[in-house]
């Protein structure tokens, strides 16, 4: 059985932004049998977290242009970036910290990184409860998830 | 009128932007760093049980998340009128030195460094850490994430939480630790110590032997006259980030023209902030002496946090390694206070060593495993003050509460609000420097971004908005008027 690491990345206190911290929360209750973590950054702390298993779902609000709750299901080998200048710390990104990864930790990296990113509507107030179209957008992603978990069915993986 | 901008676009934090003013020959004639966006975890404070405090604003920022953490459960152990345990303060310095390593090591080798080892005129795609492990090889790379990997976990162990920590208890630590967890903080501080000396040497073979390198890190491009504040023990020693005894001023020739108590309202009576129309982010100054705008020189009430300004105002560091690269630092450049912002960098990897040296002596101390890491004999007090030196500087969280604790107001100053000013004037000498009769192009770019690198802005902390985000830079230069002629950018 591979090992699978269910990652969800956010602000727990900002509204939309805490859309991949509670796909987290409710696949755990669900009974998800994979490993589960929270991330709050995608700095290298996110590189301590994905090396040694072999398989990697990431779940993280962005922001992209397209409507709230729009989800985009991307194979991690396409989000890798190695094109950055960088302003601050802080401006890491997602892409380049996998890349990074890859190129000091080859062996150590997953062989599979898949990422749902969901279009945030409200990531400006604090709130702990999503807007109607990412929480639609969460049970989405869960489904997904879910598929995969119960039956194997990997639908728009493959 | 010639408009030029540098636009952080962000994803989630907060939103800020540098605008460079050209005259009609095309030099520069001003600029400035703004914040051109607000969010209030003040504001969201209020209302909060101070317990929840420490673990609520640790998500201010997923990078500055142990600093906020700190300086709130130090605010808090006086709102609950508590002095925290010997073992339970021990066991909070490692914490935060443990950060203070990662986070240093992020800025220097993510932020810092590019420019030295890929060279900065190199192309944006490749002076960032991925060049820069290029060029240093892949092992040397691997190493360093590998020992940054170390302080991280002594963050999590003590922390209680991978990343954003849970630990702060008034006056005490929820986290005591057995000889097995000592054993292994000790060879992860060892390893971090190894850290701490590889950065120096990588400084020193870099930069140091460089001799184009040095007129820049000694450059008067780079040079920027302040005052610096900074935290130390009684005896004027640099000897904790997580608890200074006094906070000293020193003027820009090197005197001591302040000093006040840490942890104490006493802040209040020599800082003050100034409302700027162009930006949400107030820009602090020396009450003491009065606004005199945003001016360098002798007689400006501007000053400046963080690593040099630490290393400025102490007389020294306690430890063996570290003060001896202390005093190599100051004998390189003859002068005191240092002046040059590239510096910066060269007292990061200090600290970082300090940091690292700190972590193995405080995990060495027998009363380290003691289980008395929490104290009961609460009185509520109904306000308190937490300064910490974070990685970037000064830190203040300031809260009152009522009768049960809970948060009737808040005030959070960060480093970068502190530096706001010598930011700006870094941008201006930079930008004045290097654009010359309108001619900008991504190495110019760059040598204006080389004046607040050394800084390392965190708008979500100043701005105290949350989350990682995505600051690519762009430059916007605009006509006379106001059309956009040209766009440069690095992402």
């Amino acid at each position: 059985m591979p090992k699978r690491l269910l990652l969800g990345i956010g602000n727990p206190f900002l509204k939309d932004d805490r859309a991949g911290l509670e796909v987290v929360y409710r696949a755990r209750l669900r009974g998800c049998p994979w490993e589960t973590q929270e991330l709050y950054t995608v700095g290298f702390e996110l590189l301590d977290k994905i090396k040694g298993y072999q398989e990697v779902f990431l779940i993280d609000a962005a922001q992209w242009g397209a409507s709230p709750g729009t989800i985009i299901q991307l194979n991690g080998q396409k989000l890798r970036d190695p094109h950055l200048s960088t302003i601050n710390t802080h401006s890491m990104t997602l892409g380049h910290t996998l890349e990074i990864g890859y190129r000091l930790f080859p062996k150590e990296m997953p062989l599979e990184i898949w990422a749902f990113l969901i279009q945030a509507g409200d990531i400006e107030h604090f709130a702990q409860e999503l807007s109607p179209p990412v929480e639609r957008a969460v049970e989405d992603v869960l489904k997904c998830l879910e598929g995969i978990w119960l039956s194997g069915d990997r639908g728009a993986f493959q | 009128m010639k408009k030029i901008e540098i636009n952080p676009i962000t994803r989630l934090e907060g939103h800020g932007k540098i605008a460079i003013f050209l005259d009609d020959n095309g030099n520069v004639e001003e600029a400035f760093f703004q914040v051109v966006e607000f969010r209030g975890y003040e504001r969201f404070l209020v209302g909060m049980p101070m317990e929840e405090v420490p673990r609520t604003v640790s998500t201010i920022c997923g990078v500055c998340r142990g600093v906020h953490f700190t300086a709130s459960m130090k605010a808090m152990d006086q709102i609950f009128g508590v002095e925290p345990t010997p073992t339970a303060r021990k066991l909070r310095e490692i914490f935060f030195n443990a950060h203070y390593v990662e986070d240093h090591a992020v800025i220097l080798y993510a932020l810092g460094l590019p420019d030295y080892v890929v060279g900065p005129e190199a192309s944006p795609a490749e002076r960032n850490i991925i060049g820069l492990i290029q060029k240093v090889g892949v092992e040397v790379g691997r190493e360093v994430l590998r020992k940054r990997a170390c302080a991280v976990k002594i963050f999590e162990l003590l922390g209680g939480k991978p990343s954003h920590p849970v630990s702060a208890l008034p006056g005490g630590w929820s986290k005591a630790i057995n000889e097995e967890e000592r054993d292994q903080i000790l060879a992860w501080g060892n390893e971090l110590v190894e850290l701490g000396k590889l950065t120096l040497q990588v400084f020193e073979d870099i930069v140091l032997k460089n001799e184009k390198y040095m007129e820049l890190v000694t450059g008067d491009m780079y040079k920027v006259v302040l005052n610096y504040l900074g935290g130390t023990n009684e005896e004027g020693i640099l000897d904790s980030y997580y608890d200074p005894k006094v906070y000293h001023v020193i003027d820009t020739q090197g005197q001591e023209i302040i000093n006040f108590k840490a942890n104490s309202k006493e802040y209040l009576d020599y800082i003050a902030e100034r409302v700027l129309p162009w930006s949400y982010l107030k820009m602090p100054y020396l009450k003491t002496i009065g606004w005199k705008g945003i001016l360098d020189g002798s007689g400006t009430s501007l000053y400046s946090v963080g690593p040099l300004a630490r290393l400025n105002v102490a007389k020294g560091v306690d430890t063996p390694l570290a003060q001896e690269a202390y005093e190599k630092m100051f004998s390189t450049f003859k002068e005191r206070p240092i002046h040059y912002v590239q510096a910066y960098h060269w007292a990061r990897a200090i600290e970082l060593l300090h940091a690292a040296e700190k972590i193995v002596a405080l995990a060495s101390d027998p009363e380290i495993t003691s289980p008395e890491v929490r104290r009961n004999d609460f009185h509520i007090t109904g306000e308190g003050v937490g300064i910490v030196e974070a990685p970037r500087g000064t830190l203040i969280h300031h809260y009152q509460t009522d009768e049960n604790a809970v948060v009737t107001n808040a005030n959070l100053i960060v480093a970068t609000t502190h530096n706001k000013g010598p930011i700006n004037l870094a941008i201006r000498k930079a930008a004045k420097h290097f654009i010359r009769e309108g001619k900008v192009d991504e190495g110019i770019l760059n040598y204006v971004e080389m004046a607040f690198r050394p800084y390392d802005l965190c708008l979500a902390c100043a701005t105290h908005a949350a989350g990682p985000g995505s600051t690519p830079l762009e430059l916007s230069i605009f006509t006379r008027d106001g059309k956009l002629y040209k766009r440069l950018a690095n992402f």
